[in-house]
């Protein structure tokens, strides 16, 4: 721009800066009310404040109490043992002075004497006690009453506060949207004058000019009532949440005072059985229902805490969803068996009708919660030893013979080959078998996603490692798994980088992390770009003995790059740290992931709302993928029973959903899904699997009906087990007629019910069964006749989609 | 067949067919329709073309050897086949000596090659070259997002030729586990399979009542199906439709010509039984890999040379016993030449132009086009040939004097013809 022309914009900006300033009275008049509401907020804080100081006080004076209490019981305890030994002492000698001759029973009566004055002693001291420790519990339950008074009084005080504060936003809310009215009224009478302008020459360029300052107000203003909205929504979440975190704290304090009238109790029970004394039995007694009663009254109020937590969970999440501008989530109510089944098959693999039936009975917030959040749940061991290759002997090369050679290196791979294959069946076994489904489905979306085929690497052990970073960070940072891709031994030798050098650069490396890991084909990065990145890597290559990455110094280009236009001396590591900067990458991402688990046709305001929360959680993927698995758009019709499953997917499901807890040769598994097409560690290329359509023809489908039907009758498991156990599966259904197996199984099998034809037809096959209650004793005979059926509904096209 | 009205559908199949029980909005299987619909029919005597797909980029200099060219012995050294070994065509041409079989062909008048076949802006990656080959597009790079280029060029003309009349054998693909892309088309999308014994249901486990309860299963289809449900359930009734026909076929099939091992013989010779058994096939589609020779080029690529002309031409004396070789072109491409110096492992890596053969009495027998040039100034990309004639050319003249279909509509574009056929 030239300055005469800057010079014109900036008085243009300062002109609308003062038309702003200047507007309407009802605009100016808002400033006061949201004043006053400020200082109402003030006002509630300083109250909030006090409150929290008194409670805190009150807090310590009942912790004091619960002290005094708890030391009081000790001492009653110690006292009970007391009386209790005192009185075998006085039995014993009642029944020594009874059996003693006459000569010794005045001394066996002394003795009785003195054992009885102990007991009447210790009684006395037990009563005293007792007393006390009574005393100290009604002064403990009174303090603790008083508690719970406080603590409603500061939930109040809080609720206040906020209420007050979230006053004020509404009021920043309605103010910054005005603005926004006003900016877009402005800059639509500048349009207009901008128009009449341009019929005068004279004027027309600089109206014009106006006319942009004011449209670039109206983008500012439209931002900042943005920014304010959700402001607002993220007061809203909190005050959700803080109501959940009270009802907790409450239902501590119920909890502890449950706790303490049991023991109370206890000890009461106990004293009364030596107790005599009637009066004093009465007022235990009496104790003993007062006791009864607050443990009663506590335990109704901890139900009705629970309530309020669930309450306030379902409101935090749809607020924290929109505060962190993400998809609308799904209502609750909307939540059902097939939505739960959806979720698992995507979220995982697949799982029997009772598994679908757990999470659905979750809810849809505690099922996202429990599938995402698995690195909560304790998983098997999760790691598998592996040797690096055996490095070639110095004096390999030095073979003359050529065949001599090869047979050398042969023998030296052919190690590496046999650690392979247990690598991708351990791989398998998890998918199986992993309480956590999702983290296995993330690490076959991230190797589809950073693609690299083991018949150009050949090494086992970095493979595993690889595996393992996905397995580790499939669901953490997006930005460590690309550091880790570009510190990647597999990715560095699949695509050249360790032949990318100073003075000699591969472009291979940088090329792909832009067009396929993280921007997407021509989205923000020229060719300039990928030059300057590829310098950038070059050095980082790795230890063919050890296996381990490794920066050469030497070979790494210090000078300065320009990449995404900033200039500095960047490495590899900063390329991720560019790479993140660019806006289409948290898109790309964002992109990559709702097609692999919802559909592949998303909206462009899709993205935008995944890539929001992406960004605004600094790449970490647990919220994104929650937003994602809580969206409406996850369980609409685009998304529910669209997608054609994987052989990994079509294999793996299948076991899941059949109940197959493990399987006792996954060399067999891997087959399987190696002739439908699909191989671990071996992609077509490092675009990775096309997935969808790419898996059908007209081969195939009989393929996979083929194989599906084998697996279903042969699969072996430990204990001798030969093909999948559909009597267990069913045993928690009732089934009594025909049809009714049939609808347990197509709950099993299908994204969406049969059709009563094909319902009547699978019923017709499968004829009548004996009683379900007899079929544990037919076993192999029914399991026979229910496997075939079985087979038959997965020789569908229906059964190859979910 | 999506313009047509379902209680044509079904006017059709309760009346003209006397199907009964076959609900609207069923979807029906492609052959059902073709019989249906007089749409044009691929009948068993028609041209048949076979498409031959040498991958992993077939070294051109190593087959048609422009022995007479100073160029050709000054970058070829640990590859190189030597004046006395080729089979002389002329003074400056010859074949590798492996390929006695095509030589004798070309004395017969059922051979030509086309020299330094290419196309412009040539991209060296294999999966990138050979969809553009398969797509007959070079603009339709892999990550275009168009959906007409993601059609192949057999699939095109499939879609074209029998428009109405989705017959899913009119393309079969041979001896890959997926189809390749060529065959996709719109109405079309192609059948593969490795061997017709396997190409079956044997879920039922030879139980006759299983196997009926199978046909009548996936007779039915409810409506309302998303896209990808159409898809699938629309291959799966192709396969169903076609397993019986392809297998009953090759069973019947029996021949005096003996193969040699080999996949591409096995392919071919399942070709040579379906072709004799009159299947409606317009289109066949093998392969033969391992042409990808970075390192120790000559003594692999020998044994390639010797596996493709022993199996074209025992194929090509199969088909004439059978009385079907006039009616019979074989095609071959690879989707790039190599390049013109060998790299330091005695092999050579991936470049640009290279031959294709063409077998069979209708050929134009020779060898067409100007060889590709040698000289320094006249490479591409970095010592790699310059094409002289445009893949699409050979597709456009095979596609007008071959199998009788326009070129244009399906290669979306006119391209000069490539005279290659008598």
């Amino acid at each position: 721009m030239k300055p005469k022309a800057i010079a014109r914009c900036w008085l243009a900006g300062i002109a609308t800066t003062l038309v702003i300033a200047n507007l309407p009275l009802a605009v100016a008049a808002e400033p006061s009310a949201l004043e006053k509401a400020e200082a109402a907020v003030k006002a509630a804080a300083a109250v909030e404040e006090t409150t929290r100081l008194e409670w805190n006080s009150r807090e310590m004076a009942r912790s004091a109490t619960r002290e005094i209490a708890r030391s009081e019981r000790t001492r009653a305890d110690g006292a009970l043992q007391d009386v209790l030994s005192a009185q075998t002492v006085v039995k014993s000698k009642e029944e020594a002075a009874k059996t003693a001759k006459e000569a010794e029973k005045a001394e066996r009566d002394a003795e009785l004497a003195t054992a009885r004055n102990e007991l009447e002693q210790k009684v006395a001291t037990l009563r005293a006690v007792v007393e006390r420790l009574v005393a100290d519990a009604i002064a403990g339950e009174r303090a603790a009453q008083e508690l719970m008074v406080s603590e409603d009084e500061m939930r109040d005080k809080m609720v206040a506060t906020r209420t007050a504060e979230k006053s004020v936003l509404e009021l920043k809310v309605k103010l910054a949207e005005k603005a926004q009215a006003d900016a877009a009224q402005l800059a639509l009478q500048e349009l207009t004058a901008a128009e009449k302008a341009l019929r005068d020459e004279k004027a027309a360029t600089g109206a014009a000019e106006r006319a942009v300052v004011a449209l670039a107000a109206k983008a500012t203003k439209k931002a900042e009532a943005e920014t304010a909205r959700r402001a607002l929504y993220e007061i809203e979440a909190v005050t959700a949440w803080e109501t959940q975190l009270w009802a907790g704290v409450q239902k501590g304090t119920l909890a502890q005072i449950v706790e303490m009238t049991d023991h109370a109790g206890r000890t009461a029970t106990a004293i009364a059985a030596v107790e005599a004394d009637s009066d004093k039995k009465k007022t235990l007694e009496e104790f003993a229902k007062l006791e009864a009663e607050g443990k009663a009254a506590a335990t109704k109020l901890i139900a009705e805490r629970d309530a309020t937590i669930a309450a306030a969970v379902a409101e935090i999440y749809p607020l924290r969803m929109a505060a962190m501008g993400g998809l609308k989530p799904l209502s609750p109510d909307a939540w059902d068996y097939a939505k739960a089944r959806h979720l698992l098959v995507r979220a995982g693999f697949g799982g029997t009708p009772s598994e679908v039936e757990k999470l659905r009975t979750m809810g849809l917030y505690k099922a996202v919660d429990y599938l995402v959040d698995f690195h909560r749940r304790p998983s098997p061991r999760a790691s598998l030893d592996v040797v690096p290759p055996t490095p070639a002997d110095p004096l390999e090369t030095k073979l003359r013979n050529t065949f001599i050679r090869n047979q050398a290196s042969a023998a030296r791979r052919s190690v590496d080959g046999g650690q392979f294959g247990k690598l991708r069946q351990w791989w398998l076994k998890r998918m199986v078998e992993s309480p956590r489904p999702l983290q296995e489905k993330l690490t076959l979306f991230w190797h589809g996603h950073f693609a690299t085929q083991q018949s150009v690497v050949q090494n086992s052990y970095t493979l595993y490692h690889q595996n393992q970073l996905f397995r580790e960070h499939g669901a953490g940072n997006f930005g460590g798994l690309l550091y880790g891709i570009v510190h990647d031994p597999v990715m560095i030798r699949y695509l050249d980088n360790n032949k990318n050098v100073k003075g000699q650069p591969n472009e291979n490396l940088a090329r792909e992390i832009m067009e396929l890991f993280a921007m997407g084909v021509d989205q923000g990065y020229t060719e300039a770009d990928i030059r300057e990145a590829a310098r950038a890597l070059t050095g980082y290559t790795y230890d063919n003995n050890t296996g381990q990455f490794r920066l050469l110094h030497d070979k790494h280009d210090t000078g300065d790059k320009t990449v995404f236009g900033k200039k500095g001396p960047w490495t590899g590591d900063d390329l991720v740290n560019l790479i993140l900067d660019q806006p289409s990458t948290a898109r790309f991402i964002s992109t990559r992931l709702f097609e692999f688990f919802a559909h592949k046709e998303p909206g462009a305001e899709t993205i935008d709302h995944l890539a929001t929360v992406l960004r605004a959680s600094n790449y970490e993927l647990r919220p994104m993928l929650k937003n994602l698995f809580l969206s409406e758009e996850f369980y609409n019709e685009a998304a529910m029973g669209t997608q054609i499953k994987s052989p990994v997917q079509l294999v793996v499901g299948m076991l899941r959903d059949t109940g197959v807890k493990e399987v006792a040769n996954y060399g067999q598994i891997s087959s399987v899904i190696q002739n439908m097409g699909q191989q671990l560690f071996e992609p077509p290329d490092v675009k990775g699997w096309r997935r969808g359509r790419s898996w059908i023809s007209a081969n195939r489908v009989f393929i996979r009906y083929n194989s599906a039907a084998n697996l279903m009758q042969t699969v072996s498991q430990p204990g001798g087990r030969v093909g999948v156990d559909l009597v267990g599966l069913l045993a928690s259904d009732e089934c009594k007629t025909a049809a009714d197996v049939v609808d347990c199984l197509a709950k099993t099998c299908f994204a969406k019910p049969l059709s009563d034809e094909q319902r009547k037809k699978l019923a017709d096959f499968l004829g009548q069964l004996p009683p379900q209650s007899e079929w544990a004793n037919q076993r192999d005979q029914i399991n026979g006749r229910l496997r075939a059926l079985l087979v038959l509904m997965l020789s569908t096209p229906e059964y190859q989609v979910t | 067949m999506s313009n047509i009205r379902i209680t044509t559908r079904r006017e059709l199949l309760t009346q003209g067919l006397g199907l009964v029980g076959v609900g609207a909005g069923a979807v029906l299987p492609n052959f059902l329709m073709r019989t249906a619909l007089a749409g044009p029919q691929a009948a068993s005597d028609q041209r048949v073309l076979v498409m031959l797909q040498l991958s992993g980029g077939h070294d051109g200099l190593s087959a048609v050897v422009p022995y007479g060219d100073d160029g050709y012995g000054r970058n070829r050294e640990a590859s190189r086949i030597q004046e006395n070994e080729v089979l002389k065509v002329n003074d400056y041409l010859g074949l590798h000596p492996n390929l006695a079989g095509f030589k004798d062909l070309l004395d017969d008048g059922a051979f030509a090659a086309v020299q330094a076949v290419g196309y412009p802006n040539p991209n060296l990656s294999h999966f990138t070259s050979m969809d553009i080959w398969h797509m007959g597009d070079n603009e339709a790079r892999s990550n275009s997002t168009l959906k007409e280029s993601r059609y192949g060029w057999v699939g095109k003309y499939a879609d074209h030729a029998y428009k109405g009349n989705s017959d899913p054998k009119i393309a079969i693909s041979l001896g890959s586990g997926r189809t390749p892309r060529a065959l996709r088309g719109r109405e079309h999308p192609g059948i593969s399979f490795n061997q017709p014994q396997s190409f079956r249901y044997l879920g039922d486990r030879g139980n006759a009542e299983r196997a009926e309860a199978y046909r009548k299963l996936n007779k039915m289809t409810p409506k309302g199906l998303s896209n990808a449900q159409d898809f699938v359930t629309q291959t799966a009734l192709d396969a169903n439709s076609s397993s019986t026909s392809i297998r009953e076929l090759a069973e019947k099939y029996t021949s005096d010509v003996s193969y040699p091992t080999g996949r591409l013989a096995a392919s071919l010779q399942t070709v040579a039984s379906l072709i004799a058994g009159g299947l409606s096939t317009r289109v066949y589609y093998v392969f033969q890999g391992g042409f990808d020779t970075h390192f120790y080029q000559r003594a692999r690529h020998d044994t390639l040379m010797t596996e493709l002309s022993g199996a074209v031409s025992a194929f090509q004396q199969d088909l004439a016993s059978q009385g079907n070789a006039d009616r019979v072109l074989t095609l071959s491409f690879s989707e790039f030449g190599r390049r013109v110096t060998e790299n330091g492992s005695q092999g050579t890596d991936h470049g640009t132009a290279g031959p294709m053969f063409l077998v069979g009495p209708g050929v134009k027998a020779g060898i067409h086009g100007d060889p590709p040039s040698l000289a320094e100034d006249k490479m591409v990309r970095g010592r790699n040939l310059q094409f002289n004639v445009d893949f699409r050319s050979v597709y456009a003249n095979v596609l007008e004097k071959w199998l009788g279909c326009p070129s244009e509509p399906v290669l979306g574009g006119k391209f000069p013809l490539m005279d290659c056929i008598a």
